[in-house]
């Protein structure tokens, strides 16, 4: 077994995003307590394998606030991806930043760590041994 | 409790690494049970056996720069090989001695396994290449501690914080921290063990020896001063008992010291020189000889029969002279004229010692003038081609490196550093010295080199140097 640990920040307005880690046959594996800020979640899974995280819970009429003025976001219902560790070990985090892929209900495919849509984001962990997971990252 | 320590690929030689026999003297003279062992060699053995040559090469520049060509089982089927390697000894204790930076793409996913594998054994890494790379200047030992990927590292003179750290003195000085202490003296020290070594790994079965540490000179490209604050010396009959008695106890006969320089103490060099070319002279079938780093000298400082002396024992002497211009040379802090440099060639072709040449391109002082007159140099000079010059090494172009002479003085010299992360980016506009124009000036001199007949060295860093500028 592989132990995955997802870094994750949570951003809360009107409560907070709700996260399934499912396998590839659509079994929940993980449903995480996610809390406002940084969350530590860790994962033993059996490798190589595609996990998909259901990302739900906003919606996005109410749970973005934007500031008339600026037009700026001024507070938001999301999750984003810090740090992956793979057996311990952190991946290259500006690798991280580009290695999920978002499929929103709403706007499509988006290539992110930040997500502050619901829809589905695959992690594919395609290599048996941890150490091939972690070469996979930087080769 | 057990130890083992080893090198970590990879280093570029046919020859043992010193390192783990040395401390393993060191460890087993405080009564800690230790196995030292040149995995460097083993590896690089089992590459060239498992692997086609192309894939060498890929797995060789990953090594060197996580080179992205690399395929992913063939990285790890090497890293598997070199953990398994270690983890047969069932040691509590494993020490990965890193002898430069090239050793840590290799170290970090040997450490992640044998974390994975037998997470109760104590990692310790230390040596030269825990710190500076081609990429980086974060501390290496400090990124794996905090990783958790090892439990200890060690910065600078091993011999004693190493088994200080095995008998429980976590906190003794040079562990997991930047600030180190030097041995107090180099001599009476136990010699180094290579017991647990396999000769037959090794085309060239040389002994490493240490005769000294630091440096007499202060070149302003160089930062030894910042490792070695003060230049330390072993007697020449200390370093002649060494060699003595590995040739007693495993018959080796070929010794290389690894020494910034070997006479950098004068008078105990020329003793050293007198013991061997006695022992020599009276055991015609069992001499001894060795190569080294060496500084030209003026005439004055060594003589006719100290070259004579010298003969006797050496094989490859290997010379900074760094700059052909004498300006450059003298700013740079090497303190011979060309006068004296062609006296050294002269005395080293007239009693037949080899010399391996190192040149640095692009000095901060150096023009196209200085250039043309190197380039000119080999073309003038090419009855020293194999005799004694048997090669030529171009280190790259210069590099800044942070705690050097030049590093301090970049303002006044004029320079410009663009990127603290690669000190081969800078520039003197004043001179358009540029990274562009040195390595034009590189290639023009390496070509002049070859064409005029000399043997241009080459080795894989200086390659993907290269590369790095050239991008």
């Amino acid at each position: 077994m592989t132990k995955i640990n997802l870094i994750v920040e949570a951003g809360e307005c009107n409560g907070l995003m709700k996260l399934d880690i499912l396998d590839s046959i659509d079994t929940v594996l993980y449903n995480p307590k996610i809390k406002n800020g940084t969350n530590n979640i860790e994962l033993e899974v059996k490798t190589p394998c595609v996990l998909f995280l259901k990302v739900y819970g906003k919606n996005r009429n109410r749970d973005t606030l934007v500031d008339p003025a600026t037009h700026k976001v001024v507070k938001d219902k999301y999750l984003k991806i810090l740090d992956v560790y793979i057996d311990n070990k952190p991946l290259d985090r500006n690798k991280v930043q580009q290695m999920f892929v978002l499929e929103s209900e709403s706007k499509g495919k988006i290539n992110t760590s930040y997500w502050g849509f619901n829809g589905i984001v695959s992690f594919e962990l395609l290599h048996k041994d941890s150490l091939e997971l972690h070469l996979a990252n930087i080769l | 409790m057990k130890l083992l320590i080893s090198t970590v690929p990879w280093t570029d030689t046919e020859s043992p690494i010193m390192a783990p026999a040395l401390l393993k003297s060191m460890c087993v003279q405080k009564g800690i049970p230790t196995v030292a062992v040149d995995l460097n060699q083993a590896v690089i053995n089992f590459v060239r056996k498992n692997f086609d040559s192309e894939e060498e090469r890929q797995l060789q520049e990953f090594f060197y720069n996580t080179s992205k060509n690399a395929n992913i089982k063939s990285v790890s089927k090497t890293i598997n090989y070199i953990v398994d390697k270690i983890l047969e000894h069932n040691a509590t204790h494993v020490a990965l001695s890193l002898l430069t930076y090239t050793s840590q793409v290799a170290c970090e996913w040997i450490c992640f396994q044998i974390r994975r594998k037998a997470p109760e054994v104590k990692i310790i890494i230390g040596g030269a290449g825990v710190f500076n790379t081609l990429n980086s200047k974060t501390n290496f030992g400090e990124k794996l501690l905090q990783q958790t990927q090892i439990d200890y590292y060690i910065k600078g003179d091993g011999d004693v914080s190493l088994p200080d750290l095995i008998l429980k003195d976590t906190k003794s000085i040079g562990v997991n921290q930047i600030e180190w202490k030097q041995v107090d003296n180099l001599n009476g020290l136990p010699f180094p063990d290579y017991g647990d070594y396999d000769w037959s790994l090794y085309k060239n079965k040389s002994v490493g020896v240490v005769g000294s540490r630091g440096c007499v000179r202060h070149c302003t490209f160089c930062d030894i001063h910042e490792h070695w604050k003060k230049f330390q010396w072993r007697t020449g009959e200390d370093i002649f008992r060494e060699l003595v008695w590995h040739n007693e106890n495993s018959g080796v006969r070929s010794f290389k010291f690894q020494d910034s320089l070997i006479n950098g103490n004068i008078i105990e060099f020329r003793k050293l020189m007198k013991l061997l070319a006695a022992h020599n002279d009276a055991n015609p079938t069992n001499q001894l000889n060795w190569s080294s780093f060496f500084i030209f000298r003026p005439q004055r400082q060594m003589s006719e029969g100290d070259w004579i002396d010298i003969s006797k024992s050496a094989t490859v002497l290997t010379v900074g002279i760094e700059a052909i211009n004498e300006t450059v040379r003298f700013h740079m802090g090497k303190k011979f004229t060309n006068k004296d440099m062609h006296y050294c060639f002269d005395m080293c072709r007239k009693y037949n010692i080899k010399v391996h040449m190192l040149l640095i391109v692009g000095y901060v002082i150096d023009t196209e003038e200085t250039n043309k007159e190197t380039i000119q140099w080999f073309y003038k000079n090419k009855h020293y081609i194999d005799d004694p010059i048997t090669s030529v090494s171009f280190g790259g172009t210069l590099g800044v490196l942070p705690g050097t002479e030049i590093y301090r003085r970049q303002e006044e010299l004029g320079m410009e550093l663009k990127d603290e992360q690669f000190d081969h980016n800078w520039t003197v506009s004043k001179t358009n010295n540029t990274p562009d124009i040195r390595l034009k000036w590189h290639n023009e001199q390496t070509d002049a080199c070859v064409e005029s007949g000399f043997t241009v060295s080459s080795m894989t860093d200086n390659h993907l140097l290269m590369e790095k500028m050239m991008k």
